[in-house]
């Protein structure tokens, strides 16, 4: 039988009605909420660990500069090596070996500024019981804006266990001799390639550890990868980078300057940063950042992109960083970002939207589908 | 003859569209329901991403459910009389198919529109937390062309014959029997799990169900 | 003693606001040392004030010791320490035997979160309301054990081949490794494992010893080696895309699959054998050893690890693994068979059915 439409169409909006007034707006849900830490002592200690960290860096700096002035530091090609006599001859040499290649590509003889790589086994330190040595090796750096303006300061401190391997006579791991290589000059490198920042992009940097401009893959060989290495794998990541790869432009720009009102400094930094002394940039790279698990080839994969002239011009541009980009490359900061996230970890839809080549073929099917319902039709006898 | 034809459809299948749209207006709203926080904090997104990728599952299978019930529907009553009614109607026979095709896609009409007026509703009035946004017009349009495929899906195979039926039945059971009998006799090939994929991935016939469905997301 | 709980919070709060702002436009040293004097005093005004905000949170430790493990905790968890100290221990004398003279002492403490522990003592922080605090803590002491035994037998190459046998042991009992273990050998289906199943006691040599880093040519056929390539290349997007897989599977290129597994190891996870399989190995080999098995193993490091463990054990690498592999199949679990009870339920069902049938209206209507 036949339902009567007006008694359906009166109990369906009565049921929508009902819906609607019951369940809208959700009300607050009463299980526990996920809470950020409280102020407990363990955070106030972390605190204190990154603030003794920022002031060791800042001690040492200052020694770094009256050796400097004092003319104690021996330059080679405005490059001095510090290193700790409790180095071996074979690890000192490992290490001047590695880092010196890096430095001519960098520099290409024309060095903007000097760099002084001090490297240092002695690991212990307590502050007033806390005891800010770790376990890892780390690598900080002291930028020339915050010593005498022509000299960037880049320390290497080994960690227990690297410490005492070497002490024990072995060598490096494999994988701290690739750091060494590939992390030691960090944004050193980019003052003695292209000078000093603009003062925008110096803000930036400073409020992200430099961390953008802490890799020197550039000088290897081109970054740019044609495959999408982390294709799909985006759980976990900061919201900004998911929307971004799904090409929403504005949330690139959020990967640079965070969502409106949230922390925008990496996890790490949320203590005490110092401007211009960055405490081991090169190791932190947090999959929750903005700019994402590999934001150190950020930069990086713009100057093998772009080429070194194109670079300089957005690096020491007095603009803001996204007039001074566009400026400079021709191209959108956000596109740029797009691109390159999209790089690692490919393009992916958000939300429920539909690719139209998806809504094409599914209609094209439906219609394939009836066409062969209506032939085969033709063929039915009354039985 | 369309509304004699959408007329009749109504008479078989009415409730069963009717049952279906009350469905479909509500299953966005239940799916808002913990995204009622005050002052929610990126936490709070974290722990509601997985919930709404829970309930997405739930509308590709709302979509299916609905194209199988108004696709069969559409030829129960003609399987039933033999087709006489059909076959005396002064209409070519392609065209009584197009006729009943199209007074199905009517009535599907109502779900779909139920399914975003829920999800505009549930948008508007839940609590989105930061760096997270709705999605009710593109829900609404994945929504609606995985209906109409579900339908144009069952309406073609309910408008063979029994036979025809029985041969994709067939063809479908004969997979998964050969799947399950090289597990037992200790075979890795996997026979269904590349056919699967094909058919979800483009340029597959079944990529739009298997896409995501998320209200909320980033 | 109230006024002085909120004079600690008052000086907390007063030095937290005194603070400044998190990145600092000075960088001279001196001012910097300010602030870290500062923070520093913050710290120490924080754990003060902090016994006052929970009973357990300040006040000496007490130790509790079980065997050669001894514990740290508050006063008010005595009871829980002793507890998990007790079903820590019992693991570890399952795992080694009569020989747990030869283990070194493991001190953990246990303390709430929000609560230092002590200095260089290795600390668990127990979370306010953790969903299972015994098995939390279990746990830890007895990843601590390993990492210390760990160390001793061996600290080089062949680390992560005991790492993950030793962890398996502590942490099942040997009748469910041993099961586990049989299952293993059953359903794996590689040619070498297959082998040693049926008896071949030089191919359980080879597949015993396979490390997760070992030459893949040793433990896999070609035609494995793509069929792990294949399987792996579906779940893992960067294989997807890589070339060489492309050949391997593909193509049926054997040098493409080999290429696939060198670049690309920390995708393939494939081991011959499980964890637990070589976990019973270890274990065979130091109850065959009896007293001072695990000495002579922590003693024999750098050799091969057949050798090693054959060393441990007493015996030749022959009579271990045969050994090894009888235990194994002494746990083959029993075959399918229908218990009297749910024989003689599904039979009553079947009765009750049919009477429900034969009094259906359908059979009465004319």
């Amino acid at each position: 039988m036949a339902p009567r439409m007006s008694r359906l169409v009166t109990f369906g909006v009565l049921f929508f009605a009902a819906i609607a007034v019951g369940l809208l707006p959700p009300r607050e849900p009463q299980r526990p909420r996920p809470r950020p830490l409280p102020r407990t002592v363990d955070r106030a200690t972390r605190q204190l660990r990154d603030a003794v960290e920022h002031l060791e860096l800042l001690t040492l700096r200052d020694s770094i500069i009256d050796l400097v002035r004092t003319g104690n530091v021996p330059f080679n090609d405005s490059l001095a090596f510090l290193i700790d006599p409790g180095l071996t001859l074979h690890h000192d040499s490992v290490i001047r070996g590695l880092v010196t290649p890096v430095w001519r590509r960098v520099s290409q003889g024309r060095p903007r500024v000097r760099v002084v790589v001090v490297v240092d086994v002695d690991t212990s330190a307590v502050y007033r019981g806390v005891e800010v040595s770790g376990m890892r090796t780390r690598i900080d750096h002291v930028v020339p804006e915050v010593t005498d303006g022509s000299t960037c300061v880049a320390g290497v401190k080994l960690g227990r266990v690297d410490a005492r391997r070497v002490a024990e006579g072995g060598s490096f791991r494999p994988s701290l001799v690739e750091r060494i290589r590939d992390r030691t000059l960090g944004p050193c490198a980019y003052y003695a390639a292209f000078g000093m920042p603009g003062p925008r992009l110096r803000s930036w940097l400073s409020e992200r550890q430099y961390l953008p401009a802490s890799g020197t893959a550039w000088v290897n060989d081109p970054i740019a990868s044609p495959d999408p290495r982390y294709a799909g794998w985006l759980d976990g990541l900061h919201f900004a980078l998911v929307g971004c790869a799904a090409g929403d432009a504005r949330r690139c720009r959020e990967m640079r300057y965070g969502l409106p009102g949230e922390d925008r400094l990496p996890v790490r930094w949320a203590g005490f940063g110092v401007e211009g002394v960055a405490v081991g940039a090169s190791e932190y790279s947090s999959w929750r950042d903005p700019l994402g698990p590999f934001q150190r080839s950020y930069f990086a994969a713009m100057v093998a992109h772009y080429g070194r002239e194109q670079f300089e011009r957005f690096w020491t541009s007095d603009a803001p960083l996204d007039d001074a980009f566009l400026a400079a490359t021709g191209e959108s900061l956000d596109d740029w970002t797009m691109r390159w996230t999209r790089a690692d970890f490919g393009a992916s839809m958000r939300g429920a939207k539909l690719r139209p080549v998806s809504v094409l073929l599914s209609l094209v099917i439906a219609g394939v589908l009836v066409g062969s319902a209506g032939l085969l039709s033709r063929f039915r006898q009354a039985v | 003859m369309f509304r004699q034809i959408l007329y009749t459809q109504w008479k078989w299948s009415g409730l069963g569209v009717a049952a279906a749209t009350l469905v479909a207006f509500a299953l966005p709203i239940l799916s808002v329901q913990s995204a009622g926080i005050t002052e929610p904090t990126w936490l709070d997104a974290r722990v509601l991403l997985p919930e709404m990728e829970a309930w997405s599952r739930v509308y590709p299978a709302l979509a299916l459910a609905i194209g199988l019930l108004a696709g069969t529907m559409a030829w129960t009553h003609d399987h039933r009389g033999k087709h006489v009614y059909a076959l005396t109607l002064p209409l070519a026979r392609w065209h009584y198919v197009l006729l009943r095709f199209g007074a199905g896609l009517a009535m599907l009409v109502v779900p779909i529109a139920a399914l975003w007026l829920g999800g505009v509703l549930a948008s508007s009035m839940a609590v989105i937390p930061p760096g997270l946004q709705t999605y009710p017009h593109a829900l609404a349009l994945r929504f609606a062309v995985a209906v109409v495929l579900a339908f144009s899906i069952f309406f073609a195979i309910s408008a063979g014959t029994a036979r025809t039926a029985g041969y994709i039945l067939a063809i479908v059971g004969g997979l998964l029997v050969t799947q399950l009998l090289l597990g037992l006799s200790g075979s890795s090939t996997n026979v269904l799990g590349p056919i699967f994929d094909r058919m979800v991935t483009l340029p597959g016939p079944f990529e739009i169900f298997a896409g995501r469905w998320m209200l909320i997301d980033v | 003693m109230c006024s002085g709980r909120w004079g600690w919070i008052a000086t907390a709060l007063v030095v937290a606001a005194l603070v400044p702002g998190r990145l600092l436009r000075a960088q001279e040293t001196e001012a910097y040392r300010h602030v870290v004097e500062q923070l520093a005093e913050r710290v120490d005004a924080l754990t003060a004030a902090a016994p006052a905000t929970r009973e357990d949170q300040g006040g000496p430790l007490d130790t509790i010791r079980v065997g050669t493990i001894s514990l740290l905790v508050p006063p008010p968890r005595r009871a829980f320490a002793d507890e998990v100290g007790r079903a820590a221990w019992d693991s570890i004398v399952s795992y080694f035997g009569p020989d747990t003279s030869v283990l070194a002492p493991t001190v953990v403490a246990l303390v709430p979160t929000g609560r230092r522990g002590p200095s260089q003592i290795p600390t668990l922080h127990l979370p306010i309301r953790p969903e299972h605090p015994a098995a939390l803590a279990i746990g830890f002491i007895l990843s601590r054990v390993r990492d210390q035994e760990l160390t001793r037998i061996d600290p080089g190459s062949w680390g992560e081949w005991f790492g993950w046998a030793v962890r398996a042991m502590l942490f099942a009992p040997a009748k469910l490794q041993a099961r586990t273990a049989y299952s293993d050998l059953a359903t794996k289906p590689w040619a070498i494992v297959r082998d040693c199943f049926a008896g071949d006691i030089s191919q359980c040599a080879r597949v015993a010893s396979a490390g997760p880093d070992g030459p893949v040519t040793d433990y896999f056929t070609a035609d494995e080696r793509r069929r792990i390539v294949e399987r792996v290349r579906r779940d893992t997007p960067p294989l997807r895309r890589s070339a060489s897989a492309a050949r391997c599977v593909e193509a049926g290129s054997d040098s493409a699959c080999v290429e696939v597994f060198q670049e690309f190891r920390v995708w393939i996870t494939e081991d011959p054998l499980s964890p637990v399989a070589r976990a019973t190995l270890v274990r065979t080999a130091l109850d065959l050893g009896g007293e001072g098995a695990f000495g002579r193993l922590a003693a024999t490091q750098g050799e091969d690890v057949l050798a090693r463990l054959a060393t441990t054990a007493g015996v030749p690498q022959d009579t271990l693994l045969a050994t090894w592999r009888r235990r194994i199949m002494a746990e083959r679990p029993p075959a399918t068979t229908l218990p009297r009870l749910s024989g003689w339920l599904a039979f009553a069902w079947a009765v009750v059915f049919t009477v429900a049938a034969s009094r259906s209206t359908r059979w009465h209507r004319g």
